[in-house]
């Protein structure tokens, strides 16, 4: 048997460093450290250099300060399980369908009815095609050096990429988009505001759970003609609801320089100047994803209105804007994020400043467009525009939530858009925080929303930025990140699939309702949204 | 049995089964220790608070996916080292502070040197010494090197966790491990000799 040499005792020393506490050498060993000064000296060394570095960290482990954060880590995680247990699994509250459907409502086929809230899809070709065009080799192309933590297998990254894209195929069954499609108005007549009544607003409704034309009608009725809602803005004695509701009705071009000569005039008035405030930077943020930056030849604006993108003068009063809401909302998610796409909108756009904001939100509970303030606004205007109180407020009450859909989808698109340019221009970690954000928003969103409309909206904002979220994930070759994104998809998927269920008991209930019934719903649906509809009927 | 004796994995399995309380016990048991481990990376209190949160609410949120054959600890300093890691490249920030920064700093703050309880006053002087030497020769160590150091003697861990927490093996770590080790003695006795 040959007698081990050197470099058998230092495998041995070296092993001796991650062989825990309380570990020695074997007699052999030790008894070749006292004969081999050169082994003896190495094995010093290490035994020094171990507890010396252990020491160090050691005390810098003391003077680190210590924390406690169990309440906000519990307070967080409380936020998630909440919407998580609202969502799982829902159950078709049969009691109410007996009641108040009969057999004509349970008739109503629960594809029928999702038709028009999901539509759902029949192929994938409506992805968003700048995600598909970036095939894995384009990826690769564009980001040939991972960072270094993405440390994994080709096989396991493929593997894993298979299983976000089987995910989001779940996802393309629906389009939660299609609910805020704008509605033709075309082909809808205007409506005669002083004839039109509850009942024909309610029978409306029935149809419009199987019939588009009669969605668009809705949305129609509960819209104020452009020249009508210019005049109540301009009513020298409309009150600020009625003022806000009626620029809903207007193009944002239009809306945003009347809402902001409104703020202006309700200087003194603290909470209509907060709720103009909110309206205003909806309608400018809106303003600015249909007005591209060099998209019109003529760069000057019309008369009065918002010059548009990069313009110093109106960013800083949206941005003034965004600072009020975000001074009297603290808690809400959005006007932050609105901040940021305006920081990113600025001519020498802000990225550490909307990165700081975007990652402020991220750490938020929940996010509200306030929908059902919104639905109140457009009664006061439909009101104020000659409508009868009880038709108005039916009006408002079943079509609820669908401008603040509107607003979300689009604004999480600029907010997309962005993370896109960064993503064109190689930078790759911008991309990221916008997008991973946007989905944050999705389900802060979610989680603070009372009407349908905005929980779709929700869903929608999730699913966008999950296509982009495949792009970037892959592009940086982050196994885990692709994981965690695939969890987060099939989450989605199963929330999309259980909501599916509610939206059809919730046409179901529409069609087989009457008029008496109807009336109480619209009382609930004002006071408390949709969502708890079923909970806030008596059985 | 009360949930402070119990194992994490014991715990995990508790909180995947929707005891969502319990999962207070876990942050309690780790929030200095990833707090601490964010710092070293970030080298900013307030947004370290908020990475270690934001660890603690990813380990939650992905509690279905955690293997309770596997260690909790080196899952969620892993989950904390992606979002250290993330952090330093959206800011652009040079990754890992400064080891001689860092010992330094909490010198300073403690008042004491670097000594160990059992040395008598030459052992002192020359411990404290050759830790100032250290210092200095880990600083000219590369940042992935700095972070395996960290890993092992500041964290404290063995290889096959330091594995798992940088995505290697359990052979790869120790090989890099002897490789950090040789370089540092190389470095230690080029700034022995300049003093």
């Amino acid at each position: 048997m040959s007698v081990p040499d050197c470099t058998y005792h230092l495998d041995a020393i070296s092993a001796l460093l991650d062989a825990g506490p309380g570990a020695v050498l074997s007699a052999d060993t030790l008894r070749h450290i006292q004969s081999c000064a050169s082994c003896r000296r190495e094995y010093e060394w290490l035994v020094n250099v171990s507890k010396d570095l252990e020491e160090i960290g050691s005390l810098a482990a003391r003077q680190a300060p210590a924390v406690d954060l169990t309440a906000e880590v519990m307070a967080r995680v409380s936020a998630i399980a909440a919407p998580a247990q609202a969502l799982k699994p829902y159950r078709a509250p049969r009691r109410y369908m007996v009641r108040y459907a009969g057999l004509a409502g349970l008739a109503a086929a629960a594809g029928i009815a999702v038709f028009f809230w999901f539509s759902v899809r029949h192929d994938g070709t409506t992805q968003e095609p700048s995600e598909l065009a970036l095939s894995q080799q384009d990826n690769e192309a564009r980001f040939p050096h991972p960072p270094s933590e993405s440390v994994s297998s080709p096989g396991n990254q493929q593997s894993s990429l298979d299983e976000l894209q089987k995910a989001i195929g779940l996802l393309h069954k629906y389009d939660a988009s299609a609910a805020s499609k704008k509605p033709v108005f075309e082909n809808t007549a205007p409506p005669d505001l002083h004839a039109l009544t509850a009942s024909e607003v309610w029978a409306t409704t029935r149809a419009s759970v199987t019939d588009a034309g009669a969605r668009d009608r809705l949305r129609r009725w509960a819209s104020l003609a452009p020249e009508r809602a210019k005049q109540v803005t301009q009513s020298p004695g409309a009150s600020p609801g009625a003022i806000i509701g009626a620029a809903a009705s207007l193009d944002p071009a239009e809306a945003a320089p009347l809402l902001l000569t409104a703020l202006s005039s309700y200087a003194d008035r603290p909470a209509a100047h907060m709720a103009l405030s909110k309206a205003y930077l909806s309608r400018f943020v809106n303003l600015q994803g249909n007005d591209p930056a060099g998209s019109r030849p003529d760069s000057a604006p019309p008369s009065g209105l918002p010059s548009g993108p990069g313009s110093s003068d109106v960013s800083a009063d949206a941005i003034a804007a965004a600072d009020d809401w975000i001074a009297s909302d603290p808690k809400n998610a959005l006007p932050y994020c609105l901040k940021a796409l305006l920081l990113l909108e600025q001519a020498q756009p802000d990225i550490e400043g909307a990165l700081k904001l975007l990652s402020q939100a991220s750490m938020l509970p929940s996010a509200s467009a306030y929908g059902l303030d919104s639905a109140g606004f457009n009664q006061e205007a439909l009101i104020a525009a000659g409508m009868d109180p009880e038709t108005a407020k039916t009006l408002s009450a079943l079509t609820a939530g669908q401008s603040q859909n509107d607003f979300l989808v689009k604004f999480s698109q600029n907010l997309l858009d962005k993370a896109r340019q960064s993503l064109n221009q190689g930078d790759l970690q911008t991309a990221r925080a916008i997008t991973e954000a946007v989905q944050q928003l999705g389900s802060q969103v979610g989680t603070g929303a009372q009407l349908s409309q905005e929980r779709l909206a929700a869903m929608e904002m999730q699913r966008q930025a999950i296509t982009l979220l495949e792009t970037i994930y892959t592009g940086l070759g982050s196994t885990s990140d692709i994981q965690q994104l695939t969890l987060d998809t099939q989450k989605l998927a199963g929330n999309m699939e259980s909501f599916t269920s509610f939206l059809n008991d919730l046409g179901n209930l529409f069609i087989g309702a009457t008029d008496q019934v109807f009336g109480l719903i619209t009382d609930i649906i004002r006071q408390t949204g949709d969502l708890t509809l079923f909970d806030h009927l008596p059985s | 049995m009360s949930s402070d004796e119990r194992l994490d994995e014991e715990l995990m399995a508790l909180v995947r089964k929707g005891d969502q309380s319990i999962f207070a016990e876990l942050v309690r048991r780790y929030q200095n220790d990833l707090f601490r481990f964010c710092l070293h990376y970030l080298k900013d209190v307030e947004r370290s608070k908020e990475l270690t949160q934001e660890a603690f609410v990813r380990v939650y949120v992905a509690r279905d996916r955690f293997d309770d054959s596997r260690r909790f600890r080196p899952w969620i300093l892993c989950i904390a080292r992606n979002l250290c890691l993330n952090e330093i490249k959206r800011k652009k920030t040079v990754p890992m502070e400064s080891l001689e920064e860092y010992a330094s700093t909490a010198r300073e703050a403690s008042g004491e040197i670097l000594r160990s309880s059992s040395d008598g006053p030459s052992e002192m002087l020359a411990a404290a010494e050759r830790r100032e030497l250290l210092v200095k020769a880990l600083d000219g160590l590369d940042s992935d090197s700095r972070e395996i150091v960290t890993l092992r003697f500041f964290e404290r861990m063995q290889a096959r966790d330091i594995a798992e927490i940088v995505g290697s093996s359990e052979g790869a770590v120790r090989t890099k491990l002897h490789r950090i080790l040789k370089s540092l003695r190389e470095k230690y006795h080029d700034l022995r000799e300049h003093v």
